[in-house]
């Protein structure tokens, strides 16, 4: 059964053509509407909250239950409706879904001829309303289209006086009614239609006509020159409706819609659209835009721009904002709105929540969360609908944008979500041609589609729906156009306008375009220009008043469209800007840098180009802050490098253009920058607290045990020279060093540093993060003297600690080490206990998660039960795949790989260490080629084995690698390999070889600093690089019985 | 600062001769003039060379590589020994380049002649330890 419901005109439907009768109840027949223009299914709760917002929730639930009973019996039998307990949704054609899809296709004719009259006519709740307006604006599109490529004047009369009757006081149609009477040679009529639009205005809304309106009234009035009897008034047409007319794109449309089908049916897809500057890339995506809105999609887009060092996700922030407005308050317990505060700090408050405070936790953690967030808020919005993400001039987009842009693009195979990207051919952006590579990867649809200049017809076409001119001037303007349509549409205008012939470029174009405009809306032209962006009201009112506005709109380059004020198309604001005298763009820098205050460094790109640094330095301060805040340390590090520019001898900025990079893992800069900050401190408290930040570094990001110590020291050193007790900083100096120490040097000076903590105790300020850091390091103490069991108790006591302290990374750092304390202890079962006491805290935390599942893959291994640990190893790979980081993917292989070997899956332990290895990651490469070898050996595949114990030899090896080991495998693996060959006497003969080497090993093997040195290795998963030499004897031993039973027969 | 280059060619594969390497308490057997080697608790291994049993000489092992050459940077107290082994039809080229002190200098011919002794021994003795090689004594 086939329900088919009409919206365009009152609301009616049939099923199977017979005409559904509307129930008695009012509000049913209204929800019949709203389920026919929503498609998709809904939660009752947000229907029965749009029904019947000023009830209890329960009682509106109870009044949508009988709704829909009422509706379900109008519509008798049938599958149309679905109803469940917790969401509704309708299954019918409607004739609005013709509509848009004819408008999509391009075929407005036949979309007109659908519209019966207003959407949903007899219905007035204020939800009609609204889609009522949304939808009279693409009919008034539609009427403008046809109008302006009607063959005779007064058929494009005909729709003009069709859209004027849409909305009378809509003056941008009324302006092109009177350009059509006047072109159809009716001045009187179109004198007539322009008073009836001032008497309208007059009485409606106490206003006069635009200037623009007024001149082309007044262009009429004058007659026609001599001999131009019977000629066109060649006036300016202006825009159509919101978009110039789309032509010569079929199949590239074509395109995008096939991939909109697929996405619409449930599965994620990426399009990037490439072409020149003004070739129509933003064009086609508003086209597709439009045509999912038309099945019911949400929409959201934004735009990079070209500010130097971008504003970190400066993109996603507007994109965030658009979508923001479209969706419902999520379930209280979701997090995601207020982890995306970060980067769009409007967002939560959209969305009901208050703004919160970034979680203190380090950047790498703090980034996957929000990225995650990302993921939680595109599930939440497709739901109920698919989505369309447009982010255009990817090639303009920082590096951060583009990062979570392909998080999100991994994660979509199985989400209605269309990633539909812009970018110019030039420059290269590897980072975009990545995100299409990871995405692809992932099972998601990826198109590219090149958009070429357009043929000589398809222009014609275009400049013939803009402008009415002659031969020789159309001729003109399509050759100089040389197929892009930007150039056509401006050189037609331009033409149109009556300029001084074709102009010779867009620039030239441009700068008619300006030099017609008084002063004061040329100003506002050019502020929009340097403002280098759409402006929104509120922006646009801080640098320019009303008329200036609406005068600088008459110059035809800048449009007004969905709060947001801007240029038609980048090139045109990219000409405007070049032809500013540099006088007039230093102010004009100066007043948008004061005016903007959306973003920190966008104000600080404006500020600093007017030349004062003196308020750039401040926003540049502020942005680094931003861009720290939304995890972006690259960002912040450019914007910190630029204040330090400008403030050479501000200390402070220098400390923490060092801890960016820090960050960042770049030593030598980092370094740099902290010499020239001590250079310029005060000694004493300053100076020590700068030593305190270097010791920090050093023990996380830069993992240097030994300049820890060093830093702590000079630290405390500072402190003593000047007499200062300064308990907390000094107790925090004094932990650092016991920490290098116990890490290089051993655990009595460590302990020694320990005892100098207990008088100044009484003095702190009592904390968990204090106490976190002091157990830990307790616990590495203990561990490094063989008390096992007491650093358990007190790695333990570190990760409560961490959760007391709010920091998820500490404490399942405190778990995580004491579960690999157990394991040295040799209690595997009580190990796994710890690990999974921090399973639920790195819960949204996928780097964590990844770690977790490392150390429980250990784990498993070790006990045997090795599907679980298979399937551990598999969770490593996902959360590798998810996070886009080939390192950890590797890792995961490689995990992956040691666990078959253990489990007797050969096959698949050659195949994923040998994956591991071509990744080209730094593991420890030498010996999962040796271990590689073991499985080939072990399969019978001698040579190969030969080739991985070769390949081992010319890998680079690190005192961390421990050398010695490798020399043991490495025998051993000969041995299995002379054995696959039959060979029981050199089997044996490098067996035992083996066994001397780990013999040795075992003699000089210190349990506790071989699990210290894993705990603190920051590059090494706990456990895995941990020997045993017992086990591998045992394993030898094994071995020597076979060769010895190879020997006998 | 002073230094000096010699090689030579064994038909040992390179594993065996890149163990050898990698076996410190095994220099004694080919590395002239070392008496005994000794691991040091916090990595690495100590030296005493023969004649100088209270003169230990910390040593550290780094490996370079370009994929096919490796490079082993032997840090003897002040005097760097790179062992560069590279694998070639039927054996493996072993070549050396050791750098001293300026304040070494005076010894430059000496160590030539001990460190070309300890190649060619190098090269024999992962010459024994190659497959096909007689069964022999092993210290490990």
């Amino acid at each position: 059964m086939m329900l088919r419901v009409k919206l365009l005109g009152e609301l009616q439907a049939d099923v199977d053509g017979r005409a559904v009768q509307p129930p008695a109840s009012r509000r049913a027949w209204s929800l019949l509407g709203w389920l026919a223009l929503h498609p998709g299914e809904h939660p009752r709760g947000t229907v029965a909250a749009q029904f019947w917002p000023d009830v209890l929730d329960a009682s509106a639930r109870g009044s949508l239950r009988n709704a829909i009973w009422a509706l379900r019996r109008a519509l008798g039998a049938g599958d149309a409706l679905t109803a469940g307990r917790d969401r509704i949704g309708l299954q019918c054609a409607t004739d609005l879904a013709d509509f848009e899809a004819h408008l999509a296709a391009g075929r407005c004719a036949d979309a007109a001829a659908l519209c019966r009259g207003p959407l949903l006519a007899d219905l007035d709740e204020d939800w009609v309303l609204e889609a009522r307006d949304e939808h009279a604006a693409k009919v008034g599109g539609a009427f403008a289209r046809l109008a302006a490529s009607a063959a005779a004047p007064a058929d494009a009369v005909a729709w003009a006086r069709r859209r004027v009757a849409l909305d009378p006081l809509d003056e941008e149609a009324a302006r092109d009614l009177i350009r059509r009477l006047a072109d159809a040679g009716d001045r009187a009529g179109a004198l007539a239609a322009y008073d009836r639009l001032a008497e309208r205005l007059r009485a409606a809304l106490a206003l006069a006509p635009a200037g623009e309106t007024r001149e082309l009234a007044a262009a009429i009035r004058v007659p026609a020159p001599a001999g131009a009897v019977g000629e066109p008034v060649p006036v300016a047409r202006g825009d159509p409706g919101d978009e110039p007319p789309l032509v010569g794109r079929t199949h590239d449309l074509a395109v995008l819609v096939e991939l909109w089908e697929h996405v619409r049916a449930g599965r994620g897809g990426v399009a990037v659209l490439r072409g020149e500057g003004g070739i129509g890339k933003t064009r086609l995506a508003a086209e597709l835009v439009t045509h999912a809105r038309g099945h019911g999609a949400r929409a959201a887009r934004c735009t990079a721009v070209d500010l130097g060092v971008p504003p970190p996700f400066g993109p996603w922030a507007e994109l965030l904002a658009g979508l923001g407005q479209e969706l419902d308050p999520p379930a209280p317990d979701a997090g995601w709105p207020e982890e995306l505060g970060r980067l769009a700090p409007s967002l939560p408050r959209r969305l009901g929540r208050a703004p919160a405070a970034p979680a203190d936790v380090p950047a790498d953690l703090a980034r996957t969360r929000l990225f995650e967030a990302a993921v939680e808020l595109v599930e939440y919005a497709t739901a109920d609908r698919p989505l369309v993400l447009v982010f255009d001039d990817v090639n303009l987009a920082g590096g951060a944008t583009l990062e979570l842009a392909a998080y999100v693009a991994r994660r979509i195979a199985r989400l209605p979500v269309l990633l539909l990207l812009t970018r110019r051919l030039a420059p290269r952006r590897d980072a975009v041609d990545g995100l299409l590579a990871a995405a692809r990867d992932r099972g998601v649809a990826v198109r590219e589609v090149d958009l070429d200049p357009l043929d000589r017809a398809d222009v014609e076409r275009l400049v013939a729906a803009i402008a009415a001119l002659d031969a020789t001037e159309r001729d003109h303007v399509i050759a100089l156009a040389e197929g892009n349509p930007l150039l056509a549409l401006e050189s037609a205008r331009a033409a149109s306008r009556g300029d001084e012939g074709p102009p010779s470029s867009l620039r030239a174009s441009v700068r008619t375009a300006i030099a017609r405009l008084a002063e004061p809306a040329r100003r506002t032209a050019e502020l929009t220009a340097v403002a280098a962006r759409d402006l929104d009201r509120a922006e646009l009112a801080a640098v320019a008043d009303a008329k200036s506005v609406l005068d600088a709109l008459e110059c035809g380059l800048l449009r007004s469209a969905a709060g947001r004020f801007g240029y038609r198309h980048a090139l045109l604001r990219d000409a405007v800007y070049a032809d500013l005298d540099d006088a007039r763009r230093l102010h004009l820098h100066e007043v948008i840098g004061l005016a903007l205050d959306a973003s920190a460094a966008e104000a600080a790109h404006h500020l600093k180009a007017a030349g004062r640094t003196d308020l750039a330095a401040a926003k540049l301060s502020e942005a680094a802050h931003d861009a720290a805040r939304a995890t972006a340390s690259d960002a912040a590090a450019a914007f910190l490098r630029e204040l330090v520019e400008l403030r050479p001898d501000d200390a402070q900025a220098r400390l923490r253009l060092a801890g960016a990079l820090a960050t960042l893992g770049r030593r030598e800069e980092a370094l740099a920058e902290h010499r020239a900050a001590l250079e310029r401190l005060d000694p004493g408290e300053a100076t020590a607290r700068a030593h305190l930040l270097a010791a920090r570094w050093f023990r996380s990001s830069l993992c240097d045990p030994a300049m820890t110590i060093e830093s702590a020291r000079h630290g405390l050193d500072a402190l003593d020279a000047r007499g200062l007790l300064e308990p907390d900083l000094r107790a925090e100096l004094l932990l650092l060093r016991a920490w290098g120490e116990v890490t290089t040097v051993g655990a009595p000076l460590a302990e020694r540093t320990l005892a100098e903590l207990e008088p100044l105790e009484a003095e702190l300020v009592d904390s968990a993060l204090y106490r976190q850091d002091r157990e830990t390091v307790r616990g590495f103490v203990l561990l490094a003297q063989g008390r096992l069991a007491e650093a358990e108790e007190r790695l333990l006591e570190s990760g409560r600690n961490g959760a007391l302290a709010g920091r998820p990374d500490m404490c399942y750092g405190g778990y995580a080490n004491a579960a690999c304390v157990a394991a040295a202890a040799g209690d595997i079962e009580r190990a796994l206990s710890h690990a999974d006491k921090g399973r639920g805290i790195v819960a949204g935390l996928p780097m964590l998660e990844f770690h977790m599942a490392v150390l429980r893959a250990s784990l498993l291994a070790r006990l045997g039960r090795h599907a679980e640990a298979r399937a551990e190893a598999d969770r490593e790979a996902e959360l590798a795949a998810r996070l886009g980081l080939q390192r950890l993917a590797a890792i995961a292989d490689h995990d992956g790989g040691l666990v078959a070997l253990l489990a007797g899956e050969l096959e698949r332990a050659q195949e994923l260490l040998g994956r591991a290895l071509d990744a080209g990651s730094p593991l420890y490469r030498a010996e999962a080629r040796l271990r590689r070898g073991e499985a080939l050996a072990r399969l019978g595949r001698s040579v190969e084995a030969e080739s991985e114990i070769r390949a081992a030899v010319l890998e680079p090896i690190r005192p961390a690698d421990r050398p010695a080991v490798l020399v043991a495998r490495m025998c051993f693996t000969q041995a299995l390999v002379a054995g696959g060959k039959g060979d029981a006497e050199l089997a044996e003969r490098r067996l035992r070889e083996a066994q001397g080497h780990w013999r040795r090993i075992a003699g000089e093997y210190d349990t506790s600093r071989e699990h210290l040195a894993s705990l603190v290795d920051l590059g090494r998963p706990p456990l895995t690089g941990v020997v045993e030499p017992q086990r591998e004897l045992e394993r030898i031993a094994e071995e020597l019985l076979d060769v010895d039973t190879m020997v006998r027969t | 600062m002073p230094g000096f280059d010699d090689a030579i060619t064994t038909a040992a594969p390179v594993e065996e001769v890149w163990k050898l390497l990698y076996d410190p308490a095994r220099f004694p057997e080919w590395w002239a003039g070392m008496g005994s080697v000794e691991p040091r608790p916090e990595g690495g291994f100590t030296m005493y060379p023969e004649g100088y049993p209270d003169f230990p000489m910390p040593q550290q092992l780094r490996t370079d590589t370009d994929g096919r050459r490796v490079t082993i940077s032997c840090l003897v107290s002040d005097l760097v020994f790179d062992w560069r082994l590279e694998p070639v039809d039927g054996g493996t080229r072993v070549g050396v380049h050791a750098e001293l002190p300026e304040r070494e200098a005076h010894r430059l011919e000496d160590q030539r002649a001990a460190v070309g002794a300890s190649l060619r021994s190098l090269a024999a003795l992962a010459g024994m330890d190659a497959p096909g090689a007689p069964s022999g004594p092993h210290r490990t």
